[in-house]
């Protein structure tokens, strides 16, 4: 008999407890290659600690297979896109109302002289851009360079760039100055200032629509305790570097 | 050995051609074979193909896939479309969506594979798109065809040869032989015993015992046996023929129909008097059965189960049926049919032989009528003669006591015993109506004489009539029908009116009160019916007399008897039965005859037929010739021979009576010496004698003087008839009793023709 209200009791204090720890689990992912990935890290981290009812991973893959996995739903939210960009193509995608960052897409040059201060200037030149990089992309194919190359990684860009393959590259301007340091590449340099600034939303997919209000708290919480500035500046410092 | 002798032989045409079949047929079959392996391993080539893709390229392409790197994609696409056999291949994301493509498909002989490309994230299989390869077979094809052709055109040149050396080889070996066999066999002539068959062979001993040498062997002996045979089946086939030729003439002669039937009873063969019996040709026959020659459809189903079904025997029978010709008239038929049978037993038919019997059947019935008229007239031939005879008897008796009672009367009249007279005249009177019965039954076996006359019966109606009334009661009326334009008669009046009494007198009795008793004459150009007392038939002209009453009728069971003498249906002493009997004497002694109509209780008919005299011309007398005067005798001496006295004394009476001297002589014995003693010119002589019969008597006489005119008289001796007499040289032959009119008128006619 006393085993028998154990065995009960046992069951009871499972039931409860899975009730108590049932969270969301969120998979977020990012197109956006380090330094920006390890910011964005850095933030989701924090939105993790916060929020105790949502469980959030973070993973990065390429740029546009990072949209079209949480357009799919097979991850849950991208960090962080232009709205207006991504959702013409990607209809599952919904955005928060909070940006903690923004985008800066810059001109990267090799040896050549060229003063680029507008899109246009790119259109005599042989331009190149990575593939997922969306404003970057646009803006390049709208100016209809005299050569358009679109690579997959950032890394493949700075490489032709290097080798003269092209006359300029246009990607992130974080993501740029990371890879020139990364691939030591001395001849490459940011053409100051970026071609455009835009800021970045982070993009839920349809199913967790609800959660945007959450989000948009935390966002504005941690915006409004400089945990973000924080962070920031710990990006900008890792750029620095 | 050309080329053309070679390809003449049908054998070897054949043989090269089957060769050539079924050698195209196993290259065929094993080009088909063939080119399905190929096509298999050309096919198992292209899927190696996709599968080599598979290994080698999925990965990097899925790489590419999934950093969505389009331009790798399509170089590497471009890659894969230029593999042998590869046309297109192309690059859809998971929603199917065209991501990248190359080369074209330009033939719908296509192998596709559609391979799904999967990245390993999160720890799941994600889709990330599809590549699809689509191969052409057209190579594949063109490789078979190639195949084709090389396989085709060796295999072709291979099997002309070969065929063209079995062709060869089969010719020297088998077909010339073959040709020189049938050959000889063709030209084999049955009727002449042939040569041997040998063939054509440089080596005989080499092929001793092989199948063309048992072939040659065989036809020899064949040819031998044939010839053997066909000179026995040509024989036979003459023999045969003979046999049918005659059978034939046989079949066709027989006046018998012969028809014969199969196992449905159709007709199938009938001989020529099948047509002239039945009136059917046998085209007319051709598919009908004999059910249509029956008169009696009923027939033909009997007949069809006692003689011509499966089960009944082949012997034969004969049994009378009645047929019908295509005219519709039937025939009575005497028909043999039986069942024909195989000698296994098996029924191929029937066969019925017909004979018309139509004119046997009539000869039949004629025979019948004949045999009736025949026995009727025998028996009133009998029953006269008896009467006859006894009558006569009786007259002769009756002359005695009659003379001798008219003998007595005068002894008595002028003797005292006046007492015994009226004895004397009873027996005169009962021998007076002994005389008369006498005179009926003389009548009726026409033993009487008669002196026949034309007569108008019209008048001799009326005279009858006249007489019959006052003896008929007034209850009974009497009436006559007289037709005009009644032609004469030729009869002795007395015994027709002695007829017409009697037929009158019946009338009259058999008419209880009231009733008419109705004498019609009239005149019968074209009579056909038949008399009832000698059962004659009666046809042509005559002029018939019908006494018909009204009384009680005759009852049938005594129809056949009432002409019998002595026959009476009357009370006893009211009638003698001599009435018909006589009236049937006297009608058939003038060629007359008499039929009767009797119903009972309506009354009876009787129609007397007698013949116009202008159809007995010939037989009436020369009134003035033939006219008896009692001069007619002239002294003319007659010896009369008899052994019966009463006889020779009635006839010496008459004979004198007539101018005739007489000498009679009772003693035949003794009548020879009487006539050799005195000249004579005329014997008439019985032949029933004592001593010397008449035929004895008269050969005697005739011997001495043939010249002699001798009448012989018989009664009913057996031993001479007319014929006889005449023949043995009598210028007469009478019947006794004599008629004695009819004696005169020979007398007459014999010395009128000696003055003459």
């Amino acid at each position: 008999m006393k085993n028998s209200y154990m065995v009960i009791f046992t069951f009871l204090v499972s039931f409860i407890s899975l009730n108590c720890n049932s969270e969301t689990r969120l998979h977020i992912t990012t197109g956006f290659t380090s330094p920006v990935s390890d910011f964005y890290s850095d933030v989701l981290k924090e939105v993790d600690k916060r929020l105790t009812e949502i469980s959030i991973t973070f993973d990065v893959l390429p740029a546009e297979r990072s949209l079209v996995l949480v357009n799919q739903g097979i991850n849950d939210a991208e960090c962080c896109r232009i709205p207006v960009v991504v959702t013409r193509q990607y209809k599952n995608l919904v955005p928060v109302n909070q940006s903690f960052f923004s985008a800066r897409f810059s001109a990267f040059k090799n040896e050549n002289n060229a003063v680029i201060k507008t899109w246009t200037d790119l259109k005599p030149f042989s331009v190149g851009s990575v593939e997922g990089w969306k404003i970057a992309v646009l803006k390049v194919k709208e100016v209809k360079p005299a050569e358009v190359h679109i690579v997959t990684t950032p890394e493949q860009l700075f490489k032709m760039l290097d080798h003269n393959r092209i006359d300029f590259g246009v990607v992130g301007y974080s993501s740029g100055l990371k890879i020139i340091a990364d691939l030591k590449l001395k001849n490459i340099s940011a053409i100051e200032p970026p071609l455009i600034e835009k800021p970045l939303f982070l993009m839920l997919n349809k199913k967790h629509k609800t959660l945007i209000p959450t989000f948009n708290k935390v966002f504005l919480e941690m915006k409004n305790d400089g945990t973000i500035d924080k962070l920031y500046k710990k990006f900008k410092s890792s750029i620095n570097k | 050995m050309s080329k053309l002798k070679l390809l003449k032989s049908k054998t070897s045409r054949t043989l090269v051609l089957l060769v050539v079949l079924f050698s195209s047929v196993v290259t065929l079959i094993l080009t088909a074979i063939q080119l399905h392996i190929d096509y298999k391993d050309g096919i198992n080539v292209i899927h190696q193909r996709i599968t080599q893709i598979k290994l080698t390229n999925i990965e990097s392409i899925t790489q590419a896939l999934w950093t969505l790197d389009n331009f790798s994609i399509k170089i590497q696409l471009d890659g894969l479309s230029r593999i042998n056999d590869i046309i297109f291949v192309k690059i859809v994301d998971q929603n199917k969506k065209l991501i990248a493509n190359s080369g074209e498909i330009n033939t719908k002989n296509t192998i596709s594979e559609e391979i799904d490309i999967y990245k390993n994230y999160r720890d799941k299989q994600t889709l990330l798109g599809t590549l699809s390869v689509v191969a052409t077979k057209e190579n594949v094809y063109q490789k078979l065809i190639d195949t084709v052709i090389t396989i085709l055109i060796s295999q072709a040149i291979k099997t002309f040869l070969v065929s063209l050396f079995i062709l060869f080889l089969f010719y020297y070996l088998v077909t010339r032989h073959l040709q020189k066999i049938a050959s000889y066999s063709e030209n084999l002539d049955l009727s002449t015993d042939a040569q041997a068959l040998v063939l054509d062979r440089k080596k005989p001993d080499v092929y001793q015992n092989d199948d063309l040498d048992r072939v040659v062997k065989s036809i020899n002996n064949m040819s031998t046996t044939a010839y053997n045979s066909y000179t026995r089946l040509l024989k036979n086939q003459s023999e045969l023929s003979n046999r049918e030729a005659q059978f034939k003439a046989i079949f066709n002669s027989i006046s018998d129909a012969i028809v014969f039937a199969n196992t449905e009873r159709k007709i199938i063969q009938t001989n020529p008097a099948f047509y002239s019996q039945f009136g059917y040709s046998m085209d007319e026959l051709e598919g009908n059965t004999t059910l249509m020659l029956y008169a009696n459809p009923e027939e033909y189903q009997v007949q069809g189960k006692k003689r011509y079904s499966k089960e009944a025997t082949p012997k034969s029978s004969i049994y009378e049926i009645e047929y019908k010709r295509k005219d519709g008239s039937t025939f009575p038929s005497e028909t043999m049919g039986h069942a024909v049978k195989l000698s296994d037993g098996t029924p191929i038919g029937f066969i019925g032989i017909i004979r018309d019997i139509t004119e046997r059947k009539n000869a039949e019935k004629e025979r019948i009528v004949l045999q009736n008229q025949l026995l009727q007239s025998q028996k009133m031939d009998a029953i006269g003669q008896l009467t006859g005879g006894i009558a006569h008897d009786f007259n002769n008796i009756l002359a005695s006591i009659l003379g001798f009672a008219e003998l007595t009367m005068m002894s008595l009249e002028k003797s005292d015993e006046h007492n015994l007279i009226p004895y004397i005249k009873n027996i005169n009177t009962a021998g007076e109506r002994a005389r008369t019965l006498v005179a009926q039954m003389l009548s009726f076996s026409r033993s009487t004489s008669g002196s026949p006359e034309n007569i108008e019966l019209p008048l001799f109606i009326k005279e009858v009539t006249s007489l019959i009334r006052p003896t008929t009661p007034t209850s009974i009326d009497i009436k006559t029908n007289i037709s005009k334009d009644i032609p004469l008669v030729y009869i002795d009046k007395t015994q027709l009116h002695q007829v017409l009494m009697n037929l009158c007198i019946n009338a009259r009795d058999a008419i209880e009160n009231n009733g008419t008793i109705t004498i019609d004459l009239s005149y019968e150009v074209d009579s056909k019916t038949q008399c009832n007392s000698c059962n004659k038939s009666i046809q042509g002209e005559y002029v018939k007399i019908s006494v018909s009453d009204t009384g009680s009728g005759i009852p049938a069971d005594i129809l056949d008897k009432i002409f019998d003498p002595f026959m009476s249906t009357k009370e006893v002493g009211k009638g003698t039965g001599m009435g018909l009997s006589v009236v049937h004497g006297i009608l058939h002694k003038h060629n007359a005859h008499i039929t009767i109509e009797t119903k009972l209780n309506a009354g009876t008919t009787l129609n007397l037929y007698l013949p116009p005299s202008h159809n007995i011309t010939d037989a009436m007398p020369d009134e003035k010739s033939n006219h008896i005067s009692k001069q007619d005798g002239k002294g003319k001496h007659i010896l009369v021979v008899d052994d019966e006295k009463s006889i020779t004394v009635l006839l010496k009476d008459i004979l004198e009576n007539y101018g005739y001297k007489v000498t009679c002589e009772t003693d035949s014995s003794k009548a020879f010496d009487i006539f050799m003693s005195t000249d004579f010119d005329l014997v008439i002589t019985d032949q029933t004698m004592p001593e010397t019969s008449g035929i004895d008597l008269v050969k005697q006489i005739l011997k001495t003087k043939p010249s002699t005119p001798i009448f012989l008289c018989s009664g009913y001796s057996e031993s001479i008839n007319e014929e006889e007499a005449l023949k043995l040289g009598c210028r007469k032959y009478l019947d006794k009793p004599i008629n004695f009119q009819s004696l005169l008128k020979a007398l007459h006619d014999l010395f009128k023709n000696e003055s003459a």
